[in-house]
């Protein structure tokens, strides 16, 4: 069925390169798919040859389809030369994706160039069978949990610390079971939150294999009263337990998951998650200096975890809140009124470039906060100037680029953040005017960096500052309207680095991962590393360096970001090339890659 | 009597538990013990939830709570959540006087699970497909069903519905994939965000689509065979092939007959079926609306200023050529009037009466107009042309419509039809009769918690406005109030399932056991009814 419906799209494919093939030779690409450590072939593997740069910038990139036969084969002809991908995947998530250049189940390929005419054959893609975790839910009588979110997670790096994502969310059924299932091999981590209240599908996600994803939830902590043996009643709510560690992350225990492997009985006691929580009381005022009543109040944990919990309640009508269900941790108390995007106060999305809002910061402990007052204000504006050094590209002007402040940390919860990994939803766009003039409005009080997009990839950030604030280094805080302006500096002629990947014995080393650090003391300004990726012929090129003393390292295989940790990169700091880069320069390097990352994450 | 003996008995009075009772297994004499038993106050300002415990011989008791009327529920894992009061498993509770003049009695029902496993035609498990379980329910006097509970199959394509209340389900399964997107988002979660990506580049394209299939393997809830579930049962075995079906498509053109006018550009579509409406656009007047599966639709086409609809019925095959023809949308004036009012009988404030316009069919068009001005007179905004029901917002407690009249034709019953200028009177009625009255058992005492009809005569079924429910108070009374003369029938059910009475074939069952009523303008009428048991 699969197969019939794919032919025909197959067949218009071809037509339409079949034009283009009378002006230049098509080549050809042929393989076979295979399951991943052994010689079984796979029929009925859906393969996708997709250009990876398309011929012009106009043009959307050319995608070619087929489905392997009975003896796991595919070919595509008449191929027109280019850069390409090239995925095998199957419908019904027992097998994971296998990319051309991939390195292990979990990491992604690398493109190949076709020349003109060429036939590329031989081609072996190996899919690797998917896992299972499975295990019990139980309380403190030894008795099963049913309705338990139970998380699959995978350590990742944000802004160079390590944190827990989640892959996965089932729940547990009326035996207090759960099976976490076509999980790609690695290493993951599972937890558990008892929030039987709130048994909504949207709480259930299942990746198939060849998606990747990652998910941060935050929800209202439900909260309960026990009273003591000694008569005191405390408030409890219930967070995450992590297998084998507790409610600390830290000591989560690690499950490796063979190729077709299973995990079985990680059973969690979910008991270990009941903490006591505190209250957080005080009063809003208004920028009218009235109580603002009905302001909505939240309380954003500043520590991460997969699932926030975010206290948060409702200005009384003198303008009083009482917030149950606080943890002991740092939080910002965001107060707002008019801001609600959503449907609700309390279930939202918060736009702070409209109404008002205040951010305090205020540290829960083992008792209740008392007298928290805040006072709301207008969201702010600022005006600022982008001035352009060196030599720019003919067709680049000032008016292209995008200036935003984004919030640093970026925190779930928090009024206008951005998608994860997505580039949406900035705080503030600017668009510069032809002398490089911008402004930026609806600007809450918060920590934010400052991003520069739509320049030229040969242009680099020199410099951003806020009067005697010097903002690359630092960031921005804002906490009340700005009385200077905004200053960025965008230089155009940054360095490039050019060169290619080999391993100990010089061979050329494939879809390795090269990473551009700055010396010791710049290590925590994200904005100067810069990361590639070697293609088929261990090719990779850097561009818009800012100059500077750096250290080039590459490896075979490394998780995103973990090179900002710097216990991380200590390690191989011997074994990487220390390189000098001037404004407007071009260097080749070679560089050797390491193996393998000591541990997996 | 000594002053001692007297502060004894106020000491004992004080002691005296407020409420005392015991929690047992349905249909046993079994205790349940550690079962919750919450009592909340239904006096609003006390929203404190008072909790105990069932010791060992499933007993408890609450002490020194305040008089006054309490619910009283009862939740233990593996059992139902139960009311005090509840005519069944589920139902609604009725509250209860402390302090209570004697014990109470509160049976639990053990809850049961359906499993099986979803496969596709190959047998192949189907993993992360969703399995829902739905009762029979009535909407809007159809039948249909209605989801109760939901879960996601494994890799083995294995799942368990559990904690399930003992009855009738039916179960589909859908193995379309759950998408919740990219980015952020809200839902009954305060927040969330997430990407995803893919491997592939482009989803494969299929002209097939799934949708839920009900056991034991069709698309056609009517064709769903049931599943009667035991307290503490399990049934086993319910599996389900889970083969997508072919979609269709809707082809058809935009069109208009207005002089000097003509359909270009962009239209804007609406495509309302049984349960549910999409919308969309075309950049061209030939639209082409695709993945429709069978069923009864309306096609609404908006270009500009001009709207139409056609009526579509999608079998096994793709319809190619739908026209649709749109026409200018008017403005209507109207007004409201009241009859009939007096000092005892005000009637209605015209200006909280605003007047809802829907298409008839339904396909999604909607037009409420803004508060009449004091004079009742207001102004329906851009009304395409076609055929309306006309009601006000609110249901109407010290007044009844009486007339709708658009130009000179009468719409109440038969609803109104919009050809070209015209002006829309409303006329409401300050006299509106009651009906009031007791519910009794066999033995002839007010029973409480039992739901009432009031079902107007036969030719008038189709007004669902005239429908009125409500279930007796404690004392077992119940009052309709803002009725229209006519008339009428009553029925009392001891269970029965809400919107039940607007469906004709469940109605026909029961016609004999109805008492007639006859409501007369301004004039309270008193029953008595006698509740239907089976």
């Amino acid at each position: 069925m699969r197969r019939a419906a794919t032919f025909p799209i197959l067949a218009v494919a071809l037509l339409l390169r079949l034009t283009v093939a009378a002006q230049a030779p098509s080549g050809s690409i042929e393989g076979v798919v295979v399951r991943l450590g052994g010689n079984e072939v796979i029929a009925g593997a859906d393969v996708e040859l997709t250009q990876s740069e398309p011929p012009s910038a106009a043009s959307s990139p050319a995608i070619f389809r087929a489905s392997t036969t009975d003896d796991g084969k595919f070919v595509f002809k008449n191929i027109p030369g280019g850069r390409y991908r090239l995925v095998a995947t199957r419908a019904g998530g027992t097998l994971a994706p296998a990319e051309y250049g991939q390195r292990d189940p979990k990491g992604r390929g690398t493109s190949f160039e076709l020349s003109a005419g060429q036939s590329m054959s031989g081609i072996r893609l190996s899919m690797a069978a998917t896992a299972t975790i499975t295990g019990r839910v139980f309380d403190g009588e030894q008795d099963p949990v049913p309705n338990t979110r139970v998380l699959a997670l995978e350590a990742a790096y944000q802004n160079g610390r390590r944190i827990l994502s989640t892959v996965q969310a089932v729940r547990t059924n009326d035996l207090g079971e759960y099976r976490l299932f076509w999980l790609r091999p690695g290493r993951y981590y599972v937890a558990a939150l008892r929030d039987d209240f709130r048994a909504y599908s949207f709480s259930i996600l299942v990746n198939r294999p060849d998606e990747f994803g990652q998910r941060q939830d935050a929800s209202s902590p439900t909260v309960r009263e026990r009273t003591l043996q000694d008569g005191r009643a405390i408030e409890e709510t219930s967070v995450l337990v992590y297998y084998g560690g507790g409610t600390d992350a830290a000591n989560a225990r690690a499950i490796d998951l063979l190729p077709g492997g299973s995990a079985a009985t990680i059973d969690i006691p979910i008991h270990q998650g009941l903490a006591q929580t505190q209250r957080v009381r005080g009063s809003v005022t208004g920028s009218d200096g009235q109580a603002a009543v009905g302001a909505s109040v939240r309380l954003v944990p500043l520590r991460y975890a997969p699932h926030l919990m975010i206290p948060n309640g409702v200005a009384d009508r003198q303008g009083r809140f009482n917030i149950a269900g606080a943890v002991p941790g740092i939080y910002w108390l965001v107060a707002s009124l008019g801001a609600s995007s959503g449907y609700s106060a309390s279930e939202s999305l918060l736009d702070i470039s409209r109404g008002t809002s205040s951010l305090v910061r205020v540290e829960v402990a083992d008792r209740d906060l008392e007298n928290v007052s805040v006072v709301l204000q207008s969201a702010f504006g600022f005006t600022g100037r982008l001035r352009v050094e060196g030599k720019s590209d003919s067709k680049w002007d000032v008016t292209q680029a995008r200036i935003s402040l984004v919030r640093d940390p970026d925190l779930l919860g928090l009024p206008n953040t951005t998608g994860l990994g997505a580039r949406a939803a900035v705080q503030s766009n600017g668009v510069p005017s032809n002398d490089g003039g911008f402004a930026l409005s609806g600007i809450g009080q918060g920590e934010y960096r400052v991003t520069v997009a739509g320049i030229p990839s040969s242009a680099y950030l020199k410099s951003v500052a806020l009067g005697s604030v010097d903002v690359l280094r630092d960031g921005l805080r804002v906490q009340t309207a700005p009385t200077t302006p905004l200053e960025i500096v965008l230089n155009m002629e940054g360095g490039v680095l050019a060169g290619s990947t080999v391993n100990e014995k010089s061979e050329i080393a494939v879809n390795a991962t090269v990473v551009l650090v700055p010396e010791l003391a710049r290590r925590g300004q994200a904005h100067l590393y810069k990361v590639a990726t070697s293609d088929a012929l261990g090719k990779f090129e850097m561009s818009g360096i800012a100059p500077g003393t750096y250290n080039l390292f590459a490896w075979e295989s490394v998780p995103a970001g973990v090179w900002m940790e710097p216990e991380f990169i200590r390690d191989f700091e011997a074994r990487s090339k220390p390189v000098n880069v001037t404004g407007g320069s071009r260097q080749d390097v070679q560089i050797s890659v390491a193996s393998q990352t000591k541990e997996p994450l | 009597m000594t002053a001692l003996a007297l502060a004894v008995m106020l000491l004992l009075q004080v002691l005296a538990p407020s409420l005392q009772g015991v929690v047992f297994k349905a249909g046993t004499a079994e205790p349940v013990a550690r079962a919750t038993v919450e009592l909340r106050s239904t006096d609003s300002s006390d929203s404190r939830v008072r909790t105990v415990l069932t010791t060992n011989e499933g007993r408890f008791s609450f002490n020194g709570v305040p008089g006054g009327q309490y619910q009283v529920s009862v939740n233990r894992l593996g059992y139902v959540s139960a009311k005090y009061g509840e005519r069944r498993a589920g139902g609604q509770g009725t509250p209860i006087t402390i302090p209570a003049a004697s014990e109470i009695q509160v049976a639990l029902t053990a809850t049961a699970v359906i499993s099986g496993r979803i496969i596709d035609s190959q047998g192949q498990p189907l993993g992360n497909a969703t399995v829902t379980a739905s009762r029979r329910s009535f909407l809007q006097g159809r039948q249909s069903l209605a989801e109760v509970q939901s879960v996601v199959t494994n890799d083995l394509g294995d799942y368990r519905l559990f904690g399930m209340t003992p009855g009738t389900y039916y179960v589909s399964a859908n193995a379309a994939p759950r998408g919740v997107g990219l980015g952020s988002g809200t839902d009954s979660l305060l927040v969330f965000r997430m990407y995803r990506e893919s491997a592939r580049t482009q989803a494969v394209p299929t002209e097939e689509i799934h949708v839920p299939i009900y056991y034991p393997g069709t698309a056609d809830s009517v064709a769903a065979a049931p599943i009667e579930l035991k307290p503490a049962g399990e049934v086993r075995g319910i599996d389900i092939i889970a083969t997508p079906i072919r979609a269709h498509h809707i082809r058809g053109l935009v069109t208009t007959n207005e002089p000097g006018q003509s359909v270009t550009g962009e239209v804007q579509l609406r495509l309302a079926g049984d349960s549910a409406i999409r919308f969309t656009s075309s950049p061209t007047p030939t639209f082409d609306l695709q993945r429709v599966t069978r069923g009864k639709y309306v096609v609404v086409a908006t270009s500009g200023t001009m709207s139409g609809r056609a009526s579509v019925e999608v079998f096994n095959t793709d319809i190619n050529n739908t026209t649709i023809v749109v026409g200018n949308s008017l403005n209507i004036p109207g007004r409201v009037v009241v009859e009939g009012a007096s000092v005892e009988n005000p009637g209605p404030d015209v200006r909280t009466l605003r007047v809802v316009v829907r298409a008839d069919p339904e396909d999604g068009t909607i037009l409420t107009s803004p508060p009449p001005a004091a004079d009742g007179s207001f102004m329906l905004q851009s009304v395409p042309l076609g055929k309306y029901r006309v009601r006000f917002g609110t249901v109407l407690a010290n007044g009844y419509i009486k007339s709708i009249r658009l130009g000179n034709s009468e719409g109440l019953d038969t609803g109104i039809t919009v050809q070209g200028p015209s002006e829309l009177t409303i006329v409401v009625s300050a006299k509106p009769g009651t009906v009031q009255g007791r519910v009794l058992n066999e033995r002839g005492e007010s029973i409480p918690n039992i739901m009432t009809v009031l079902v107007p005569d036969n030719d008038l079924r189709t007004r669902t406005d005239l429908f009125r429910n409500a279930a007796t108070s404690v004392s077992g009374e119940f009052r309709f109030q803002g009725l229209t003369p006519g008339n009428y029938k009553l029925f009392a059910w001891e269970e029965v399932e809400s919107g039940a009475w607007l469906n004709s074939e469940f109605m026909r069952r029961y016609e004999e056991r109805g008492s007639a009523v006859v409501v007369s303008e301004g004039e309270i009428q008193q029953v008595q009814l006698r509740v239907i048991q089976e």
